[in-house]
């Protein structure tokens, strides 16, 4: 992803056309072995059917053949449907290996107990007689997570493809020799309180309760109260944020793992569940309000995000940088000459 | 808030980083209480010594728009007003004027005189 071409991701689900099939492969084969358990077992189950064991393997729970079959039916369809929309959303696309991997897990999940109770009830006399011994709660447990892994080797890695050209993302105009910094500080002081109260709370604990749970109380403290006021700077070395507070740099994106920055609005709750620092599955960020933010996309596909005022100076400065990056990634001989426009 | 130098420029680096907070107080960008990074950590960013840096802290501290307080760096004075900041620019612009026509510091300060006596 070092080309001068790299812009804006577009993730394509559809770039690998097995996949929508790779998703719902698992789940065939789940109904069609719970379909095949039955058609060899029918007649000899008992009616109602031990569908529920305690730790012994004895039942202690019991349903109708009809009743049980339909719920296990319902539960299975209902995460197969689940699985292959997600694995086709766009917006999941940059994690739809994880999708693909998680639904092979789930339907060995839910399709071998299925099939062990109805085989475990079929060489019972009757359902009281019924066993399920702990180890095939262990197998099964297992067999959920080897179908995980087969169903993440056969997904294949996320393809990623830097398409539209960044040509139209806003610059600062920066002239040949010319240094530019853009900082900004953004901070919430009602997390810089609970930082605060954390740590008066970890010091008593620390008297009180014993050193470790002090200790535990003390370190998420100091961590909520690293963010809780940061120092937002773009220069010559990439994007940096910095604790205002306890004047640590606690996190630094250079130019090389960046297609973009764009300064956009940025909605916490639905973008990220809340504020703080956060990592999502396909962004992490600082996020302390909603509203502006500076936004890095990654080459990794992934977003980088921080709320904070003025970002589309920011933005510009970053992609101004990235130019210079670029221009002296392509041409290491000559690298004073002046930044080339676009790519 | 965005500073810039260019070492290209005839300006002392210190004044362009005088004038980067200047502008950004006139336009309105940023507003009084509000701190500017450490000396040190500015001077890395654009890769100036960092007594460069605090020789333009130091220019806009006599101008009455920041506030230079140990352990607390640099902060901007609630004096600091968009006009007020203005006002250094236009002293700014003055200067560079004079100092085009070949006039001596002497004489462009007998130049505001000579303005002031009017009134």
């Amino acid at each position: 992803m070092k080309s001068a071409k790299s812009g804006p991701r577009s993730v394509l689900p559809s770039t690998r056309p097995l996949r929508p099939w790779i998703a719902v492969f698992p789940f065939l084969i789940a109904l069609l072995a719970i379909a095949g358990v039955l058609n060899g077992v029918s007649g000899r189950l008992p009616d109602p059917l031990a569908t529920h064991f305690g730790p012994d393997g004895k039942p202690d729970g019991y349903s109708s053949i009809r009743g049980f079959l339909t719920a296990s039916l319902a539960a299975l369809l209902l995460i197969a449907v689940g699985s292959g929309v997600l694995a086709q959303l766009r917006r999941t696309a940059p994690v739809t290996r994880w999708v693909i991997s998680a639904g092979w897990g789930a339907a060995v999940m839910f399709a071998l107990p299925v099939c062990l109770t109805l085989l475990a009830n079929a060489h019972a006399r009757d359902a009281d007689a019924v066993r399920f011994p702990m180890w095939q709660v262990a197998a099964w447990l297992g067999a959920a997570v080897l179908a995980g892994g087969l169903g993440w080797l056969l997904a294949g890695p996320d393809t990623r493809t830097a398409t539209a050209p960044s040509d139209g993302a806003p610059r600062l105009a920066l002239a040949e020799g010319e240094s530019a910094v853009w900082s900004h500080t953004v901070s919430s002081p009602l997390l810089a309180l609970l930082g605060a109260l954390m740590l008066g709370a970890g010091v008593l604990l620390g008297f009180l309760d014993g050193w470790l749970t002090g200790a535990i109380l003390l370190v998420s403290a100091l961590a909520v109260i690293a963010v809780g006021s940061v120092r937002v700077t773009v220069d010559r070395r990439g994007l940096r944020l910095a604790s205002t507070l306890l004047g640590v740099r606690f996190r630094c994106v250079p130019f090389d793992r960046v297609t973009e920055a764009v300064g956009r609005q940025v909605q916490i709750a639905a973008e990220f569940g809340g504020w703080g620092y956060r990592v999502r599955p396909d962004r992490t960020g600082l996020v302390l309000r909603s509203g502006e933010g500076l936004v890095l996309r990654l080459t990794s596909g992934r977003e980088f995000v921080v709320t904070v005022d003025d970002a589309a100076t920011g933005a510009a400065l970053f992609n101004a940088y990235l130019d210079r990056a670029r221009t002296r990634q392509n041409s290491p001989q000559d690298s004073r000459r002046s930044p080339r426009q676009g790519g | 808030m965005l500073f810039r130098v260019d070492p290209g420029s005839a300006v002392p680096l210190g004044d362009q980083i005088a004038a980067s907070v200047r502008g950004a107080i006139a336009d309105g960008s940023v507003h009084a209480g509000e701190r500017l990074p450490a000396a040190r950590e500015l001077a890395a960013s654009l890769g100036v010594n960092v007594h460069t840096v605090l020789r333009g802290y130091q220019r806009l501290k006599e101008e009455g728009l920041i506030e230079l307080r140990r352990g607390r760096g640099a902060v901007v004075t609630g004096a600091a007003s968009p006009g007020r900041a203005r006002l250094g620019e236009a002293a700014e612009r003055l200067i560079a004027e004079a100092r085009k026509l070949g006039l001596s510091d002497e004489e462009i300060v007998r130049v505001v005189r000579t303005g002031l006596a009017g009134r």
